[in-house]
């Protein structure tokens, strides 16, 4: 298989008052090199537990129960200390939701870049500054050597998040996982960092898992998508396809409830009560025969 | 309803339990002295003066934890000090937070001025090491409970006085206060009957906590011999009596100082119990 | 933006110690106990007490010795103690060293278990380790300073004597220094004799002051940590590979330093208030072994001087806490 990243029927689930949460129901997906594939889905689809559970950062209450996430043909799902740190930050990274709060407050720009170069790389001092530098315009960031000086406050939203990037493309992983790297900043700012985004994976060949809620956002940057609801993918296709002909009614719906900045007249429709009812039982019905199946072997 | 929780989650406390058996030991022990001590604590016997306590051998069985240096029964010592304990833990830490609680209160709710000097004042007073302070007011004062207790007040207002100033201001913004100055209660009563309540688990609890802080302050100044006069048997006068002849009859000051740790231990996690206990029923 | 912070901070500290000034001295004057009393011998002449009284200015209205003790102080002058006839800036600044030897290593031994404590108590969060720092860290704070060097005297000075009790070094020793910052002096010198005499004597009473200190150090930091922990920069440090420890040191322990300096500064002030007690019960030459004398002799100059002394040191410290403070937080800096 030429598949970089292959999810096979995940199963995570978080400890509740009375037992067992299940958070994901059965998540199957691949992910080839150089691929962009987008997960959309509402908030608490589960579509970030996919992204942490691929990195090995899910909550350590969670248990993974059934499935096997596969990279580059090894199975990590159960991966941990050394072996997971051997793999954080060079085969695979993450860029993170909130700029504001992922960079630490008390520790200078050049720090928290060279860090990562010299613990996966080996870089000394200078090579990992220079380096630094060289990320940064990557970046777009002007003054970088000022920027390294500075302290994360000292910055705005986006250019923190440009930090981030750079971070996550540091040591040239083979994956990075994005979880709604767009979410926290301004309109006018998310569509610098999508561009910034699509043109550092596509020269750098990168695969991206990218985790969003916007499907306006999946159109720009994705090669192909798959949809989540309740821990359950719904429909997975190449982006072309789903946005013209889109095959499941969760699909569809999630389409229409899109606000179009071109429409601006049109009144927002939500997604049916009924058509989110049908399939919440539809989760049920799975987590019963599940339960069935275990108490009968 | 509130109350009712509140004393539910505190009594299914372990901290609290032990804390209340200890506080409920030594109100028992102090009250009934007289009843429970085998000898009259200020009562002579130079011939028996050292007597060692019932585990060492040789011990006499009338003096279950021997005799001192003019053969006072050190057990009937002990009791008695428990009542001076236990007196001046009630009075001087009640006392302390009336005083601190009505002038945090005030300077918290009125701010300006008012807020400004009691701030400034307390700033002063806690530029004192407190030990020191006390020390100089008992010397200054003279000897005896009263000034024992004054010494304590004064010193550890500023406690009470800093927190509940902290608490007013936070609970200050709070709707309700606002609904209660709209319906026309007067600021005082507002102050009295609104925040006041709603201080209580607080104040409740820094009580408790301040009850061990002056059991603590007591034997230091009995120690350093500045507590009630010499003769009645104070936790901290048995312990420096005890210091005096550590080398021949250690268990002088070892069996003072275990009741002094014990107390303040239990006052502690009465108050610690206290504070993890009614913290969660009411920022529910 | 330091440099006029600090400024600002030392000029507010002005009018807190003028309140304590005046604190200080009306505090005094009410003493009931006559001094000069204490020191002519029974059945002296009238005159000769008043010629005493005068002497040290006792006999003026109130206002009038307040001038002048204010006066005497801003030019130097602190007075001269009665009972030991000395002049109390030549006490206290002889006294002072011993006690800030005994302080700061308090305060090092203090803040460095306190520091291990609390990130041991992280580290294995949840499993044996960190009930048992929990537990001793309860221990230590509940039970007093001087209830610990009473506890040490017993146990590790007349029970098991492995440690000297009294004294700021061994008696036989000679000590030609010219100041008396006996241990760093010795150090200086290479007088390394003296150095061990003057250790093993600060061990039991150091170990007393910092118990309370190092517990609230330890619990602090411990609930600083766990804060600091979950926050995102966490998350991100893991998804760059990091091993636990090395996160908690670089990048949570930075975060955390900064409410644990301001809140553990009120129980770093109580230590330095403790030394009056440890020192009279270890019987170390210092300024608060000698605060206590003074008191029980009532000797007016000398308890003012003392506690002067005192008031200023615990502002000087409050300072230091502050500027510690800002230099920790790089958001307080640069504003």
């Amino acid at each position: 298989m030429s598949g970089l990243l292959e999810i096979e029927d995940l199963h995570l689930e978080l400890p509740g008052p009375q037992g067992w949460l299940p958070i994901l129901r059965g998540v199957s997906l691949a992910l080839s090199p150089g691929q962009v594939l987008g997960l959309v889905g509402e908030s608490g689809a589960g579509k970030t537990m996919v992204g942490k559970a691929v990195l090995g950062l899910q909550p350590e209450r969670a248990r993974i129960s059934e499935g096997a996430i596969r990279f580059e043909g090894r199975d990590i799902t159960h991966w941990r200390d050394e072996a997971r740190r051997a793999l954080l930050g060079r085969g695979m990274a993450l860029i993170p939701q909130d700029p504001m709060s992922a960079l630490n407050p008390v520790i200078r720009i050049e720090a928290q870049m060279t860090d990562v170069l010299r613990l996966h790389l080996g870089l000394d001092r200078r090579a990992a500054r220079a380096r630094a530098l060289a990320l940064l315009n990557q970046v777009h960031i002007r003054e970088p050597e000022r920027v390294l000086r500075q302290y994360p406050h000292e910055l705005s939203g986006g250019m923190r998040q440009r930090i981030l990037i750079a971070i996550a493309f540091a040591c040239r992983p083979k994956l990075i996982v994005a979880d709604e790297p767009t979410t926290a900043l301004d309109v006018t700012v998310q569509r610098q960092i999508l561009r910034l985004i699509k043109e550092l994976q596509a020269s750098s060949g990168t695969s991206l898992l990218f985790v969003t809620h916007d499907l306006g956002v999946v159109a720009k940057v994705c090669d192909r998508v798959a949809v989540m609801h309740a821990g359950r993918i719904v429909e997975a296709a190449a982006v072309a396809e789903v946005f013209t002909r889109p095959r499941h009614d969760y699909t569809r719906a999630l389409f229409a409830a899109t606000p179009r900045y071109d429409r601006p007249g049109e009144a927002l429709v939500p997604v049916p009560a009924a058509l989110s009812e049908s399939l919440f039982v539809e989760a049920a019905a799975y987590d019963a025969a599940r339960a069935a199946r275990s108490s009968h072997a | 309803m509130v109350e009712r929780r509140a004393l539910g989650a505190a009594l299914s406390n372990g901290r609290v339990l032990f804390g209340l058996a200890v506080l409920l030991l030594l109100v028992i022990v102090a009250l009934a002295a007289p009843l429970l001590a085998p000898h009259d604590p200020l009562e002579q016997d130079l011939l028996s003066s050292f007597e060692p306590p019932f585990w060492r051998s040789g011990a006499d069985a009338n003096f279950l934890l021997g005799t001192d240096s003019l053969g006072r029964d050190i057990l009937s010592r002990l009791i008695y000090g428990a009542r001076i304990a236990l007196t001046v833990a009630l009075v001087a830490a009640s006392l302390a937070a009336l005083l601190g609680t009505m002038l945090g209160l005030l300077a918290g709710y009125f701010g300006g001025w008012l807020d400004a000097v009691i701030s400034r004042l307390v700033d002063v007073w806690m530029s004192f090491p407190p030990v020191l302070l006390s020390v100089v007011l008992a010397a200054v004062v003279g000897a005896g409970l009263k000034a024992v207790i004054l010494a304590i007040i004064v010193v550890d207002w500023t406690r009470f006085c800093r927190i509940v100033r902290a608490e007013v201001l936070v609970q200050r913004e709070q709707d309700y206060v606002a609904a209660a100055v709209t319906i026309g209660l007067s600021r005082l009563r507002v102050l009295a009957c609104e925040i006041l309540p709603n201080l209580a688990p607080t104040l409740t609890v820094l009580l408790t906590l301040e009850m061990g802080i002056a059991v603590i302050v007591e034997a230091i100044l009995s120690f350093v011999g500045l507590s009630v006069a010499s003769d009645a048997p104070t936790w901290g006068g048995l312990i420096q009596e005890g210091r005096l002849y550590i080398n021949q009859a250690w268990w002088m000051m070892a069996l003072p100082m275990f009741c002094v740790i014990v107390t303040v231990l239990g006052f502690n996690a009465l108050g610690d119990g206290l504070r993890e206990a009614l913290d969660p029923v009411l920022r529910r | 933006m330091s440099l006029a912070y600090l400024i600002k901070r030392l000029l507010m500290a002005i009018p807190t110690l003028f309140g304590v000034a005046i604190v200080v001295f009306v505090l005094l004057r009410v003493v009931p106990g006559d001094p000069i009393a204490m020191m002519i011998p029974p059945g002296a002449r009238a005159e000769d007490i008043e010629h005493l009284r005068a002497l040290y200015g006792l006999d003026k209205p109130i206002l009038v010795q307040f001038g002048h003790w204010l006066v005497d102080m801003i030019g130097g002058n602190f007075g001269t103690s009665i009972s030991l006839r000395q002049s109390v800036l030549g006490l206290v600044a002889s006294r002072l060293p011993a006690t800030l030897e005994l302080s700061l290593t308090a305060i090092l031994l203090a803040t460095s278990l306190g520091i291990a404590l609390g990130i041991a108590a992280t580290y294995w969060r949840g499993r044996w380790p960190e009930t048992l720092v929990d537990l001793v860290a309860g221990l230590a704070m509940a039970i007093p300073d001087f209830l610990w060097g009473l506890l040490f005297i017993l146990g590790l000075g007349v029970l098991l004597p492995i440690l000297p009790i009294s004294g700021r070094l061994d008696p036989r020793l000679e000590t030609d220094f010219t100041t008396n910052f006996y241990l760093i002096e010795s150090i200086l010198r290479g007088e390394f004799a003296i150095t061990l005499s003057i250790l093993t004597h600060l061990v039991l009473p150091a170990v007393a002051l910092a118990l309370p200190l190092t517990a609230a150090v330890t619990r602090i930091l411990k609930s600083a940590l766990k804060e600091a922990m979950s926050q995102d920069y966490i998350l991100m440090a893991r998804a760059k590979g990091f091993s636990k420890a090395r996160i908690i040191w670089r990048e949570a322990f930075r975060n955390a330093l900064v409410p644990t300096v301001t809140l553990s500064g009120v129980q770093l002030t109580f230590l330095v208030g403790g030394t009056v007690l440890i020192e009279r019960i270890f019987s170390y030459p210092g300024i608060g072994n000698m605060a206590i004398g003074a008191v029980i002799d009532r000797d007016l100059p000398l308890i003012q001087g003392l506690v002067l002394t005192f008031a200023v040191l615990f502002i000087a410290l409050n300072l230091v806490i502050d500027m510690t403070y800002v230099l920790l937080n790089p958001r307080v800096r640069h504003g």
